[in-house]
C-alpha cells in the first residue's frame, strides 16, 4: 500500500503543481498588471477552493467533471472517458485545492516587480511577451517558487476533493494522505506510521524550503 | 424597606441564570428522567432503524442518537472510545474483533437479520450488463463494490466474484466505495455502470437504480447481521432495551419492511 | 529631425490645473529643456518615448510619425527609435552591466551583442565592469551603463531625464563633459531636462525655456540664460547670469584666478583647477552695479564696458539685457532706471566684485 500511494503521490502532485504553476502565475499576472472591473470578484472566485470545506469544492467538481457532470458529460461522449476515478481527476482535485495558493503567491510577486522595469524594456523595443519572460519573471522568480512549493504541499496534502472526484482505489488514485486514512479504519497502524511518517517530513522540508526562499530579498 | 436597585438587578440575573445551570444532563440518571443512548449501525440499517428508533422513543421515552457508517469505520471509533451504547454490524469479522478485544457485552451478542447481494445498474442505461457474468464485457467500464477493507458488503461483493471466477476480469475496473450507500450512489449518478449492493439497499434509490441480477448466498455468504451492547456504556439498561426492540417481533416486521431476512 | 507638436491638460480631482501646449523641433547637437517641477518637461519626453499620450498633436522623428491625434495615429513605445535614460537609471538589476547594454541590441547571435555591448562601455569609458551587477556599481558607472543601454539600442533620439541629478558634483561634472563627448561621437540629437541652469549652459546647444506649460523663450543658452526676454522668462530662469568660460591664469598672492569668456574675461576668488579647464560661472543680476561713468577707484575687480540691448520691467524692478562680448543681465530699481536716463543703445559701466563671481561647476 505504501509503495504504490507514494508514487501514486508524486505522480499526481508533480504533474498538479507543474500544470497550477503555469496556470496561477498566468492568472496572476492577468490579476497584476491588468485593470478591468470584474477583476476583484475574479480574485474572490478563484481564492473559494481555499475558503470552502475541502469537501464543498469537491461536490463541485463532482457537480463539473463527474459522468453527468456539466463539462464531464461532453468530454464522456466525445471521448467515452470520464474524470472520476482516474489519477487525472485526483490532479484536478489536488490543482484546483492549491491554486488559490499559487495565484495569489504569484499575483504578489509579479506585483512586487517595478513596473518601470517594464517600461524601460518597452522603451528598448520588447514586446509584452518578451519583458515578461525576459524581466518580469526573472525579477518574481522568488516569490513564484515559494507559491510553487507552497502549492505542491497543498497537493500533496490534499483528501477530501480529491476523495470525492477520485474514489480511493490503491494502486489508481489511493494517494498517500487517502493511504493513511484506509490504513488507519483498516487496522493497518504500521503503515500509517510510516505514510504518516513520510508526509510529516515532505511538510517540514516544504516550510524550509519556502523560508530559505521568502527570506529578505538581497537583490531587485 | 426600599430594595437597592443593583440588588434587584442580581436577583433578576440569577432567576434567569439558575434554569441554565440546571439544564445540563447529569451523570447518573435516575431511571424517571429520559435518557439518551448512542447506536452505530452498519448504513445498510439506516432506513429500518430510524424507525425502530422512534418507536423506542415512543415505548420508553428514551432518544436514540444514530451513527451510520461503514461497520469498518465505526468498529474503529468504537476501539478508539466512541461514546456508543449499541452497535449493529453487516458483518461478523467486525464484531468479532471487538469481542476479542473485550469491548463488547458478550451475553448480549446475537444474529438479528439477514441479506443478500444484488447487482444493480443506473435505470435506463444502454451500456449496463444484464448478468454478473456480462460484467467482463468490454462496455463495463466501471464497477462500484464497497472496499473490501472496511465494508462487509464489499467483502461479501469480492467473495461472491471471487467464486464466480470473475475476478481476475473485474478488478481492475473495480471503484471502491466508503460504504455501501456510496456505491449506491455512484451507480445513480452513472459514474459506474453497475454496482454491488444489498438487496435492502436498492430502494432507496427511488427507481433511479435497478436489479439486473441477485445472487444466491451460497457463494459469498450468508450475511447475517449482529447486535451487540458495548461494555462499559454509560446506558446498559435502556441499551439492552434497544437492543430487545430490536430482536423483538416489532423490530423484526419493521426490518422485513425493508427487505431484511430473518437471520436463519 | 524630431519635430513635437503636443497639448495636455494636467487634473487634479476633476479640474483642469493647466495645459501643455508645445511646439518644437530638434535637428542636432543637445536641446535642453528647462524648467521648474511641474512644468512638463518629464511629460514631454514621456510623450516622445510613448509612455505617455497627448490628448492632441504630432510628433515625429526621421520622417516617421509616431503619434497624429488627427490620424489616429500612436505608434506602440517598442517600435520608436528613441533611447531612454531614466533620472534613477533604471538598470535591471538580476543583468550584468554588459547584458544590461546588450538588452536592446538587436542581433540574434549572442556573441556579436557581446561584441557590441562591450564597444559601446568603452567609449564611455567603462569598459571593465561589464560582469558587475548594478548593485556593485558606483552612480556614475551606473548612469554611464544606463547612457550605453540607451544608445545600444540604436535610437534616433535619446532623452534624458534629469539624468545627474542623484550624483554629486564632481562626478556630476565630469560627466556632463562625457555626455557632450558621446553626443557629438553618435551624431545623434539628444533632448535633455534638467532644472540646473549650469547643465544647460554647459552641455545644451540650444535651450527651450517651459513655464506653466508653455515655451517661453527658445534659443542659445547663455542667451536664454543671461538675455531673458520678458519677465516671466527671467523668473523661469532664476536671477543668475550662467557664463561659460575657461580657466585662463592665477594670482596666488593676490587670491584671485582669471576666467576666459567669450570676449571678455572676469577676475574672481583663487580657484584650484589647472590653466584651461572649462568651468562655470555664475553672478547673480543683482550682485552688478551700474554707472554711466568710468570709475576708477573702487574695490571691484570686475569693470567691464557694456552696451544696454533691452529694458525688461518686472514691477519695481527692471533687468536690463546688457552686452560685453557676454550677455550679462543686471537688476536694478525702476527709480534707478529713471535716474541715470539708461535706455537701448545706453553705453554703460559693469562693476562686479570678484566674491560675487562663484563657481558654478
Amino acid at each position: 500500500m505504501i509503495w504504490p500511494a507514494f508514487k501514486l503521490s508524486l505522480l499526481v502532485v508533480t504533474v498538479a503543481t507543474v500544470l497550477i504553476g503555469v496556470v496561477g502565475t498566468g492568472l496572476g499576472y492577468v490579476l497584476a498588471k491588468r485593470q478591468f472591473r470584474a477583476k476583484e470578484l475574479c480574485d474572490a472566485i478563484l481564492t473559494l477552493p481555499m475558503v470552502l470545506p475541502p469537501t464543498v469544492t469537491g461536490y463541485y467538481l463532482i457537480l463539473l467533471f463527474g459522468r453527468r457532470g456539466w463539462i464531464g458529460r461532453y468530454i464522456y461522449s466525445l471521448t467515452g472517458w470520464s474524470l472520476a476515478f482516474t489519477w487525472q481527476g485526483a490532479v484536478v482535485a489536488a490543482g484546483a485545492m492549491a491554486l488559490p495558493i499559487m495565484v495569489k503567491s504569484a499575483r504578489a510577486a509579479l506585483e512586487s516587480v517595478d513596473a518601470r522595469y517594464e517600461m524601460v524594456s518597452f522603451s528598448l523595443g520588447k514586446s509584452e511577451l518578451e519583458t515578461f519572460f525576459r524581466v518580469t519573471l526573472p525579477l518574481a522568480m522568488r516569490g513564484l517558487v515559494a507559491g510553487i512549493v507552497l502549492s505542491f504541499a497543498r497537493a500533496l496534502g490534499e483528501f477530501g476533493a480529491t476523495l470525492m472526484l477520485a474514489g480511493n482505489i490503491p494502486g489508481k488514485t489511493q494517494t498517500m494522505p487517502l493511504a493513511i486514512f484506509e490504513a488507519f479504519i483498516s487496522g493497518e497502524d504500521r503503515q500509517a506510521q510510516v505514510l504518516a511518517l513520510i508526509l510529516t517530513f515532505a511538510s517540514v522540508a516544504t516550510i524550509y524550503l519556502t523560508n530559505i526562499l521568502t527570506r529578505s530579498q538581497r537583490s531587485a | 424597606m426600599k430594595k437597592h436597585p443593583g440588588q434587584r438587578s442580581a436577583a433578576l440575573l440569577l432567576s434567569l441564570l439558575i434554569p441554565l445551570l440546571l439544564d445540563g444532563k447529569p451523570a447518573h440518571p435516575t431511571s424517571a428522567q429520559a435518557r439518551e443512548i448512542v447506536v452505530a449501525a452498519a448504513i445498510s440499517l439506516s432506513e429500518a432503524f430510524n424507525e425502530i428508533g422512534r418507536l423506542y422513543h415512543q415505548r420508553t421515552g428514551d432518544s436514540v442518537t444514530f451513527s451510520f457508517a461503514s461497520s469498518g469505520e465505526l468498529e474503529k471509533q468504537i476501539e478508539a472510545g466512541a461514546p456508543v451504547d449499541v452497535f449493529a454490524s453487516a458483518g461478523q469479522k467486525e464484531m468479532d474483533q471487538l469481542q476479542a478485544k473485550q469491548l463488547i457485552d458478550q451475553s448480549t451478542r446475537a444474529d438479528f437479520a439477514r441479506n443478500t447481494l444484488v447487482l444493480v445498474v443506473p435505470t435506463g442505461s444502454k451500456a449496463a450488463p444484464h448478468s454478473f457474468t456480462e460484467l467482463q464485457g468490454p462496455s463495463v467500464q466501471r464497477i462500484a463494490i464497497g472496499d473490501p477493507k472496511t465494508v462487509p458488503a464489499g467483502q461479501y461483493a469480492e467473495q461472491l466474484l471471487r467464486n464466480m471466477q470473475l475476478w481476475p476480469k473485474v478488478e481492475p475496473r473495480l471503484v471502491l466505495a466508503l460504504n455501501v450507500r456510496q456505491v449506491l450512489d455512484y451507480v445513480v449518478r452513472e459514474e459506474v455502470e453497475a454496482g454491488i449492493v444489498y438487496a435492502t439497499d436498492v430502494n432507496i434509490a427511488k427507481g433511479k437504480a435497478t436489479v439486473v441480477a441477485s445472487a444466491p448466498d451460497q457463494d459469498y455468504g450468508p450475511i447475517l447481521y449482529p447486535i451487540a451492547v458495548v461494555k462499559d456504556s454509560s446506558g446498559a439498561q435502556a441499551a439492552r432495551g434497544f437492543v430487545n426492540l430490536v430482536r423483538s417481533p416489532d423490530g423484526v416486521r419493521i426490518l422485513a419492511k425493508y427487505g431484511f431476512l430473518a437471520p436463519k | 529631425m524630431l519635430r513635437v507638436d503636443l497639448k495636455k491638460q494636467f487634473k487634479t480631482n476633476g479640474r483642469v490645473t493647466f495645459t501643455l501646449d508645445v511646439n518644437f523641433s530638434v535637428q542636432q547637437g543637445i536641446a535642453v529643456l528647462f524648467g521648474p517641477s511641474g512644468s512638463g518637461k518629464t511629460t514631454i519626453l514621456r510623450s516622445i518615448a510613448g509612455i505617455e499620450v497627448p490628448d492632441e498633436g504630432r510628433i515625429e522623428l526621421s520622417n516617421q510619425v509616431y503619434f497624429d491625434s488627427a490620424a489616429g495615429i500612436n505608434l506602440p513605445m517598442q517600435k520608436r527609435r528613441i533611447g531612454f535614460v531614466f533620472q534613477d537609471y533604471l538598470l535591471f538589476p538580476h543583468l550584468t552591466a554588459l547584458e544590461n547594454v546588450g538588452y536592446g541590441i538587436k542581433s540574434s547571435n549572442g556573441t556579436e551583442r557581446r561584441y557590441r555591448a562591450g564597444q559601446i562601455l568603452k567609449m564611455l569609458g567603462i569598459a571593465g565592469v561589464g560582469d558587475r551587477y548594478p548593485r556593485q556599481l558606483s552612480g556614475g558607472e551606473q548612469q554611464r551603463v544606463a547612457l550605453a543601454r540607451a544608445l545600444a539600442s540604436d535610437p534616433a533620439v535619446v532623452l534624458l531625464d534629469e539624468p545627474l541629478s542623484a550624483l554629486d558634483i564632481s562626478t556630476r561634472l565630469r560627466l556632463l563633459e562625457e555626455i557632450v563627448d558621446v553626443q557629438r561621437k553618435s551624431a545623434i540629437p539628444f533632448v535633455y531636462v534638467t532644472h540646473s541652469p549650469a547643465d544647460a549652459v554647459r552641455a545644451g546647444d540650444s535651450a527651450l525655456i517651459l513655464d506653466s506649460g508653455r515655451i517661453i523663450q527658445e534659443g542659445k543658452p547663455s542667451e536664454v540664460f543671461n538675455a531673458p526676454r520678458s519677465s516671466a522668462v527671467s523668473r523661469a530662469v532664476g536671477s543668475e547670469n550662467v557664463l561659460a568660460g575657461t580657466v585662463h591664469d592665477h594670482n596666488k598672492r593676490e587670491g584671485i584666478s582669471v576666467i576666459n569668456l567669450a570676449g571678455c574675461q572676469l577676475v574672481i576668488p583663487y580657484v584650484v583647477l589647472p590653466k584651461t579647464t572649462p568651468v562655470i560661472i555664475g553672478i547673480r543680476s543683482d550682485d552688478i552695479i551700474v554707472s554711466r561713468e568710468r570709475i576708477g577707484q573702487t574695490s571691484a575687480r570686475n569693470l567691464l564696458q557694456a552696451t544696454i540691448k533691452q529694458v525688461v520691467r518686472d514691477g519695481q524692478e527692471v533687468d536690463l539685457l546688457t552686452a560685453c562680448g557676454v550677455d550679462l543681465k543686471v537688476r536694478i530699481t525702476a527709480q534707478a532706471l529713471d535716474a541715470l536716463d539708461l535706455q537701448p543703445g545706453t553705453k554703460v559701466y559693469l562693476l562686479i566684485k570678484a566674491s560675487s563671481c562663484h563657481l558654478l561647476s
